[in-house]
């Protein structure tokens, strides 16, 4: 039963990518609509189903919740992109080409994260490279290659290292699937390696520099699919191999890897002028977090559950900061500094991005707060790691929410925002308020 | 089994040069030239893996490796070349003599990291290929002109396939291979293309 709904989540995907490359953008639209819906439907089925695995797919209830993430943002960003759309002057490539490759994006981090094999897991993240940089490609501007030239060789050098670990991962464990593997010696190389190839793809330090770029070039639709799903599965990725390793001095790499990403990240978002930009240095913020929770499985397993909580919670705030982000870019505004008096100009909008900004932040008692807290009790036992990581996480919340507070409040001149532009943002804002209770009543029996 | 072993050896050596000399070559044209002979050798050894292990699928790998890496994209990179003649003979702003010591430098602490990986997999076979990856991810980072940058992405390519086939030979490399080659030839119409509207593109530096 899980089998065919798994490929069913897999044949609605592929079917919009392929009817966007034949018809015409207004049916390649609807194709993907449709399409995002299904799958997400089909991926919340999928939660209550029992785990299931064989040697194609892994269904556990870290897949599974990924796979709500992923086809819940691509629903987002099928529902907004009309709007983003029409922001681009000229397209590099046709729209729906552009439609086709926003299904395949999907479909390459679907397929990441539900592999046994790490090999294949590789494989397909690294697809999802290529084609997420054709998607930043979309608007044909001297800057929009740049930043898909400079992903698509960092993230491309990362990976490339991530295989070299999957390579010796296969000679030593002789396979290159996970599932109860153990391996005798080479745990601290091995995931070194992996640390360094699967966090280049993850944005963590100091293999982040593609990152402010690409979110803050691509298309806002993109960026939230960029930010919110495939950051997440690369991290889950790595999440698998860790676990294999089970090594002391590598949950001390692993941990101050993510403090250092989370301090940063902290630092820039202070200095940032661009919107998107700044959006861009909150999500690695917040992947910095979710390392130091993967960190923390090697003491207890459950730990993945706050990481999960972290993930949910980021998806539904960074796609609601991203859609908003491409709403003011259709009104001309990219700068943080020219956003003025925002509550004026639209309450649904400004309301989106207010409670956005509470929950990536993770202001209790907005969902990430419950993923943070258990990550930060967790680490209590390590009163070092556990001040650096507290501390960084103020200071992410200090610089996020000033530059949010400027945009609100400060006064200026107003926009004149449709409904329409805002309802996306606005639907998921809604949506997050109930996932606090979600996570409050059933999150913390799991 | 020596014999084989000693062929293996002997092309990985020939391969480990033309990274060198990728490394240090200042006309793109030549370079180009470099980099397809390198591809071939590499192709040749593939091939040759795959008919001593008998694995088709490294036969398969080999044969796309030589058409598609060492023919068809050096020729597309040598079109760009003449099409745009600002790229005929180009200079680029690195010194020969800096990138031998660089390179030097680079494979001394390749063979000293590799110390530690012996230690773990007990055989010295992955040292050629991971010399070769870090000359590729140097080529990355020292070059600005970014065709120069592509020829780095085919070296750590030709590097990790080279990894693979000494240390882990199996089929999933066919599929690793013709991924990294379209990712390649992804890479350089986006370049070539943007290049008809904004001429050479050069990345000052990999920071965001």
């Amino acid at each position: 039963m899980q089998e065919s709904v798994i490929y069913s989540i897999f044949g609605v995907v592929v079917a919009a990518s392929l009817i966007s490359i034949i018809k015409n953008n207004t049916i390649a639209k609807f194709a993907n609509i449709l399409a995002a819906s299904v799958a997400f439907i089909l991926s919340l089925y999928l939660l209550i189903q029992p785990d299931f695995h064989n040697s194609w797919l892994y269904l556990d209830f870290v897949t599974k919740v990924m796979f709500v993430i992923i086809t819940m943002i691509y629903l987002f960003a099928a529902l907004h992109a009309n709007v983003c759309m029409r922001n681009i002057k000229r397209f590099f490539i046709p729209p729906n080409y552009g439609w086709s490759l926003l299904a395949g994006f999907t479909l390459t981090m679907l397929l990441a994260v539900s592999t046994p094999s790490l090999g294949y897991a590789w494989l397909w993240l690294e697809a999802s490279t290529i084609i997420s940089a054709t998607l930043i490609l979309m608007e044909k501007e001297k800057s929009h290659v740049e930043s898909a030239w400079r992903y698509v060789l960092i993230a491309s050098s990362g990976l490339a290292i991530g295989l070299f670990s999957i390579i010796l991962y296969g000679e030593i464990a002789g396979g290159f699937t996970w599932v109860n593997a153990t391996i005798s010696k080479g745990a601290i190389l091995i995931g070194s390696l992996a640390l360094i190839g699967f966090g280049t793809k993850a944005g963590l330090f100091p293999m982040h520099t593609w990152l402010p770029d690409a979110h803050g070039t691509a298309p806002s639709p993109v960026s939230a699919l960029l930010s919110g799903a495939l950051l997440p599965s690369s991290l889950i990725v790595f999440y698998r191999i860790y676990g294999v390793m089970h090594s002391l001095p590598l949950f001390y790499l692993t941990a101050i890897l993510g403090i250092l990403t989370v301090w940063i990240a902290s630092l820039l978002m202070i200095s940032q002028k661009r919107t998107k930009r700044l959006f861009a240095y909150s999500s690695m913020d917040v992947m910095g977090i979710a390392t130091v929770g993967i960190s923390l499985t090697y003491f207890n397993p459950s730990a993945i559950y706050f990481v999960l909580i972290v993930f949910i919670a980021h998806a539904f705030g960074k796609s609601a900061l991203f859609l908003s982000a491409g709403t003011l870019k259709r009104h001309g505004k990219e700068e943080i500094s020219e956003i003025r008096n925002l509550i004026g100009s639209s309450k649904t909008l400004s309301f989106a991005i207010l409670v956005s900004a509470l929950t990536v932040t993770g202001a209790p008692p907005f969902a990430m707060f419950f993923g943070e807290f258990g990550i930060f009790i967790s680490l209590i036992s390590h009163p070092w790691l556990f001040f650096f990581l507290i501390s960084g996480v103020l200071l992410s919340f200090l610089a996020l929410n000033y530059h949010m507070i400027s945009m609100l409040f400060s006064d200026g001149e107003s926009m004149r925002i449709k409904l329409s532009e805002s309802i996306v943002p606005f639907g998921i804002s809604i949506a997050s308020l109930f996932l606090i209770l979600i996570i409050y009543f059933w999150g913390w029996n799991l | 089994m020596i014999a084989y072993n000693a062929v293996i050896d002997f092309l990985g050596v020939l391969i480990l040069i033309y990274g060198f000399i990728i490394l240090t070559e200042n006309y793109i044209h030549s370079l180009v030239r470099h980099l397809q002979s390198q591809t071939i050798i590499l192709s040749i050894l593939i091939i040759i893996a795959g008919a001593y292990l008998k694995m088709w699928e490294l036969i398969a790998l080999g044969i796309f490796t030589l058409l598609f890496r060492a023919l068809l994209i050096p020729e597309l990179l040598l079109r760009g070349i003449k099409r745009e003649h600002i790229w005929e003979h180009r200079e680029f702003g690195v010194k020969a003599k800096s990138s031998i010591v660089m390179g030097i430098i680079t494979a001394i602490i390749g063979i000293i990291a590799y110390a530690g990986i012996y230690r773990v997999l007990g055989t010295w076979n992955g040292m050629i290929p991971f010399i070769l990856l870090l000359f590729g991810l140097l080529i990355i980072i020292m070059r600005r002109n970014a065709l120069a940058q592509i020829s780095g992405y085919i070296v750590e390519e030709n590097a990790l396939l080279y990894l693979g086939i000494v240390l882990y030979p199996i089929g999933f490399l066919l599929e690793v291979g013709i991924l990294l080659d379209v990712i390649g030839a992804v890479l350089l119409a986006v370049i070539l293309s943007a290049e008809k509207d904004y001429g050479p593109i050069e990345i000052e530096e990999l920071s965001g």
